[in-house]
């Protein structure tokens, strides 16, 4: 025990260490009052959106006698709430949409729409805690490592203090050790504290913290590994620093290109071309050529085809449906290469402990690409919901009454 | 006789020590001092007043008519300075270094004329055109002389040259000295070693604590003589710590 | 003297195998940031100009139409790949490159490439620019924490000033070689990528002079940027007792002010000044589009039906005329409010775009604690490929989309008279309407735009470069 108290007075002494252990607190907290902030501010946009999303609906469901007026004009939010840990990563969320207004018409046309976030912030990431403790903190930890020995030995004392300990232990890993907690302190600490404040509960916190302690464990290994060749603190320093940038920097954007060009995706913009085409040459094939691809996929209405009218609402759903079942192929396509480029750089992801760690907390905190896709699946199925709540309205033409308004489907969020 | 170095009521105190205490010495012409001391004496803020490293509390380092602390840059083209530990880049032969402090100190010399100066301080051919870095203590006091006279500068300061020098390096060094001063230099050198400081010095100064107790002509004393006296100054500081 | 300096520094690093092992890497780095630069922008103009041309010859192929059917579908405006994003991308890939000219309706630009992205953590975003702005301040720093501290170690300061060595030259000496260094590699990444840019240079629309002057622009903000290294590492040099503790220090920095600072800089901006989420702009947009609508009736929209005819037709109305005219109707109606609607549209868009300016100013005074958020600002803007580049050109688009929906509805107005909506126009119409030429702005905006960042850049250098000769005068510590 007075060795540890010993250590503890080294370490109360050392004004650098004490400085990066600084740092390393001041930012942990710092990543998580953001973190917090980001995710209440969401969450007020929700909330916000979700009440007008109501009222206006209400005052929709007076004004129109005609279900395919009705279908035209109301808009459906769809949402991907955050969850209580997305503060400690918010991963994709800047970059993704997790939230659409939807409603009846060409999904594709609408699900690709995108936030008004600033760019450049989205380029730059965000300052969060999953970047404090798994980018920042391997850093802090060099620079709190990097001398241990290297410094006895400058100081003459390192053969004396070797000699003298080798009967207890290595006195480095002590020295070590206590940094190394300390550090790990200074970045959990404020996670749990975050965490807690934001109704985060012990099956997210617990394993982050491990991961959190793992990749620091790694980080140390590497600063044990290269302290051993006896180089001297400068030497030790740049190359660790050189390892972080290998790790931290050059591994990830390798894994990114090769992942890119492994995995090829059809043009986004050709999807949304191909959709485009359909939807509006149907205005001016004969009605025929929309509806039979439209029966193929829905036989039930197949007695219902028959268009008198230049234009019928029934129709027009009709072609927006065609629209697209064009190009299911692509956006298929598109979601399963976006799919398999995920896992793909999930697994690449091994040879970067930061980009690993990084992974693990999105996945933690759903903030992840697989959410993103998720999210994606919920609106598709939401707007199946409501085309086929729409369709035996529109296709039969019964009136628009408030029994059967109330019956129309509802988006619900996930539960958190 | 002119006089080259001049220290004039010489002060320097840090917060609460007083490292040099009204120091007054000269050295003109020709003239070997040595400083004799304890360590924590003086002998090295003496020097490092002279070249300006250091600002006197009160007091003036004169070099040649020139107040060191009024015209830094006149003092120190004047200055030739030999430390205890002649610094030296590893990377670079003996020529080059000679070669870059010559041209720092801004001066310029040719080829040959430093090869000269190599071999007027004794190092021989082969060992100018060598990295510094394999080079012994003896070599590079050498070189850091040859830096000195290099710039051709008449006064000369020297701080614990000597120490660690094997004996017949020691004596050499030496002997050069002995031809630059008398060759119109001045030379100031702090050391510990009383038997060299006896052969070289025109004039001895023993100090202790920041202040010049003593200042003696070696012609009249034999070496026993002058152990006696320095060591009875040392002595009297332990009474004074006893009492 | 200097000359000497120079040459000794220069022969200390050549004998010093870590120095030069350490430009290697950082040689290989820059190699591999411009292939996978030129690979990633090359792939994309190639899409860009295909789509180009499918959107083209759809367009054109649509055969007899109706003229508002076709204004419904449209043209996409492709933005062009900037040449120089091959050094620096920007935000291109988290900004749509394509925007919809539909009619009634001005469309955000789509099609993010960052939404295919693997996800990972961003810092893997490698670029020319990212590799400079993170790993010329090592490269610096490696070469020059030593220069001051280590001499002082070693005793050589002690020697060289007290064999009459000015360190005010000393120091400029050792300023000269490591910025140089430093500059020696950044300008051979800016030729290279300039150089391979001017190559590439097909039908962006940029100019070669205006290309180079972007380089050269590069060069200069980058160079200040090095200088600003440079300065702050001798000054840690010459403040502090050692080597290892100066290299120590400098490290330090280099986490919080480079790969700290950047971040957080974004993060608190992003929360002063949130960025309105996309359900809300539409929202609003749509309120003030119906607040902006003048009643069918009113003096103010009778006005700019008569505007609108008078356009179309060419020559001013006389006093009633505009009741008797044999017009389509129809598609007066439409350009009416096509007319009304875009000032709404461009007040929103210009209120959005205000927003990011804002966030960027904030960000600009956090640069008073890192140069490096001042450099990604100039960075971006000089290659191109900052917002600001994007507004300019959703503002075009949003001129064409307005140029394209009035041709539309002319030929309708003035050919369609009493068909109404069953008015087709012929196959060889659509050649009429005009092509997108969009012309990306000239190096002149880009320093209007960068003018404040360049100013914070200039103080940080200054206020370095006086530090260090502050501090490394005559009194220098030895």
């Amino acid at each position: 025990m007075s060795g540890l108290v010993r250590e503890i007075r080294f370490l109360a002494s050392d004004r650098a260490a004490l400085l990066w252990l600084g740092i390393a607190l001041l930012v942990a907290c710092v990543s998580v009052v953001l973190g917090l902030r980001e995710i209440a501010t969401q969450r007020v946009v929700l909330n916000e959106l979700i009440e007008i999303d109501s009222a206006e609906r209400e005052v929709l469901d007076t004004l129109y006698q005609d279900w395919g007026d009705v279908a035209y004009y109301t808009f459906h939010l769809t949402w991907d709430s955050p969850s209580d840990f997305a503060f400690a990563a918010l991963g994709q969320r800047d970059t993704s949409p997790w939230k659409h207004q939807i409603r009846a018409l060409a999904l594709e046309g609408q699900i690709y729409e995108t936030d008004a976030e600033n760019p450049d912030f989205a380029l730059i990431g965000r300052f969060d805690f999953a970047f404090a403790a798994n980018l920042l903190a391997p850093l802090l930890l060099i620079l709190l490592l990097h001398d241990l020995r290297s410094a006895e030995r400058t100081a003459g004392r390192y053969e004396l203090l070797s000699a003298t300990a080798a009967s207890q232990g290595s006195p480095w890993f002590a020295r070590a050790a206590l940094r190394v907690g300390a550090l790990t302190i200074c970045l959990i600490g404020p996670l749990w504290a975050g965490g807690l404040l934001g109704g985060a509960g012990a099956s997210t916190l617990v394993p982050a913290s491990l991961v959190v302690i793992l990749h620091i464990a790694f980080w140390w290994g590497v600063c044990a590994l290269v302290d051993r060749y006896g180089w001297s603190s400068p030497v030790n320093l740049t190359a660790l620093v050189g390892v972080w940038l290998a790790f931290a920097v050059i591994v990830p954007a390798a894994i990114k290109i090769s992942v890119e060009s492994i995995v090829p995706l059809p043009d986004g913009g050709e999807i949304l071309l191909t959709q485009r085409e359909a939807v509006n040459d149907a205005w001016d094939l004969p009605k025929a050529a929309t509806m039979e691809p439209f029966i193929e996929r829905h036989p039930e209405w197949a007695d219902y085809t028959e268009v008198s009218q230049p234009f019928e609402w029934k129709w027009y759903y009709a072609f927006q449906q065609v629209g697209d079942q064009t190009v299911e192929p692509l956006s298929q396509a598109y979601r399963d290469g976006r799919i398999r480029r995920d896992r793909l750089a999930g697994s690449l992801a091994w040879l970067s402990p930061p980009a690993l760690a990084e992974r693990a907390m999105q996945a933690l905190a759903d903030t992840n690409v697989a959410a993103t896709l998720t999210y994606e699946q919920r609106v598709r199925a939401f707007h199946k919901a409501l085309r086929e709540y729409y369709y035996p309205r529109l296709f039969r033409g019964e009136p628009v009454s408030t029994v059967s308004l109330q019956q129309r489907p509802q988006f619900r969020g996930k539960e958190s | 006789m002119s006089e080259l170095l001049r220290a004039k009521d010489l002060t320097k105190a840090f917060r609460s020590n007083t490292a040099l205490n009204g120091l007054n010495l000269s050295v003109n012409e020709k003239e070997i001092v040595c400083l004799l001391g304890a360590n924590g004496a003086g002998k090295t803020t003496t020097i490092n007043l002279f070249l300006g490293f250091l600002e006197p509390t009160s007091g003036a380092a004169i070099v040649d008519g020139t107040e060191v602390t009024a015209d830094l840059k006149r003092a120190r083209s004047k200055l030739g300075y030999v430390p205890e530990q002649v610094s030296l880049y590893p990377t670079l032969t003996g020529l080059e270094n000679l070669d870059y402090f010559v041209k720092l100190g801004g001066g310029h010399r040719d080829e040959s004329h430093l090869r000269g100066l190599l071999d007027q301080v004794g190092l021989d051919q082969g060992a100018a055109d060598q990295k510094v870095g394999a080079y012994s203590k003896g070599m590079r006091q050498k070189i850091g002389l040859a830096i000195a006279l290099a710039k051709g500068a008449r006064a000369l300061l020297l701080d614990e040259p000597l120490s660690g020098l094997d004996p017949s390096a020691a004596n050499e060094f030496c002997r050069l000295l002995r031809q630059l001063a008398d060759n119109g230099a001045a030379v100031l050198m702090a050391t510990h070693d009383l038997f060299r400081a006896r052969e070289l010095a025109d004039r001895i100064g023993i100090m202790k604590s920041g202040t010049l107790v003593e200042v003696l002509s070696p012609e009249s004393l034999d070496q026993a003589a002058l152990e006696q006296i320095y060591l009875n100054h040392m002595h009297d500081d332990e009474t004074v710590e006893e009492a | 003297m200097i000359g000497a300096i120079i040459g000794k520094e220069l022969t200390e690093i050549r004998r010093d195998g870590r120095a030069l092992g350490l430009l290697g890497i950082v040689g290989l780095l820059l190699v591999l940031g411009l292939t996978t630069g030129l690979a990633t922008e090359n792939a994309r103009e190639r899409e860009v100009l295909q789509a180009q041309a499918d959107d083209a010859a759809v367009f054109l192929e649509q055969g007899e139409k109706n003229p508002h059917s076709a204004a419904h579908f449209s043209r996409m405006a492709h933005k062009p790949v900037a040449p120089l994003a091959s050094f620096d991308p920007g935000v291109a890939a988290y900004m749509g490159q394509v925007i919809w000219l539909e009619a009634h309706s001005r469309n955000p630009a789509m099609f993010r490439a960052a939404e295919d992205a693997p996800g990972l953590s961003r810092l893997e975003n490698f670029s020319i620019a990212g590799v400079l702005t993170l790993i010329l301040p090592l490269l610096v720093v490696l070469l020059g924490y030593g220069s001051i501290a280590g001499e002082r170690e070693r005793g050589t300061l002690r020697q060289l000033v007290g064999s009459g060595a000015s360190p005010t030259r000393l120091l400029l000496g050792k300023f000269t070689v490591i910025a140089g260094v430093g500059f020696a590699v950044l300008a051979a990444a800016v030729a290279i990528s300039t150089t391979f840019s001017l190559l590439s240079l097909s039908e962006s629309g940029y100019s070669g002079g205006d290309l180079a002057l972007r380089g050269l622009s590069l060069l200069l903000v980058y160079g200040l940027y090095i200088v600003c290294l440079t300065a702050l590492t001798l000054l840690v040099s010459l403040l502090v007792a050692e080597a290892r503790t100066a290299l120590l220090l400098l490290l330090g920095i280099w986490v919080v002010t480079v790969v700290g600072l950047p971040r957080l800089s974004a993060s608190i901006a992003e929360q002063v000044y949130p960025s309105p989420d996309s359900a809300s702009f539409w929202e609003d947009t749509r309120a003030s589009l119906q607040a902006n609508r003048p009643p069918s009736d009113s003096e103010d929209y009778v006005a700019v039906e008569r505007e609108v005819v008078e356009r179309a037709l060419g020559r001013e109305l006389r006093e009633g005329e505009l009741d008797d005219l044999e017009i389509n109707r129809g598609a007066l109606r439409l350009e009416v409010s096509e007319v009304i609607d875009t000032e709404a549209y461009n007040a929103a868009y210009a209120e959005l775009f205000a927003n990011y300016e804002r966030q960027k100013n904030l960000r600009q005074m956090l640069s008073i604690f890192s140069p490096a958020i001042a450099l990604q600002h100039l960075s971006r803007t000089l290659s191109g490929t900052d917002v600001s580049a994007h507004e300019h050109f959703s503002v075009e688009a949003e001129i064409q989309r307005n140029n394209i929906v009035r041709a539309m509805n002319e030929d309708m107005l003035l050919n369609g008279a009493g068909e109404s909506f069953g008015y087709l126009a012929p196959p060889e119409f659509w050649e009429s309407v005009p092509e997108f030429d969009y012309r990306p702005p000239s190096v002149a905006l880009a320093w209007s735009e960068g003018i404040r960042d360049l100013t914070i850049l200039l103080l940080w250098g200054l206020a370095a470069v006086a530090a260090m000769f502050w501090f490394g005068g005559n009194r220098v510590r030895v």
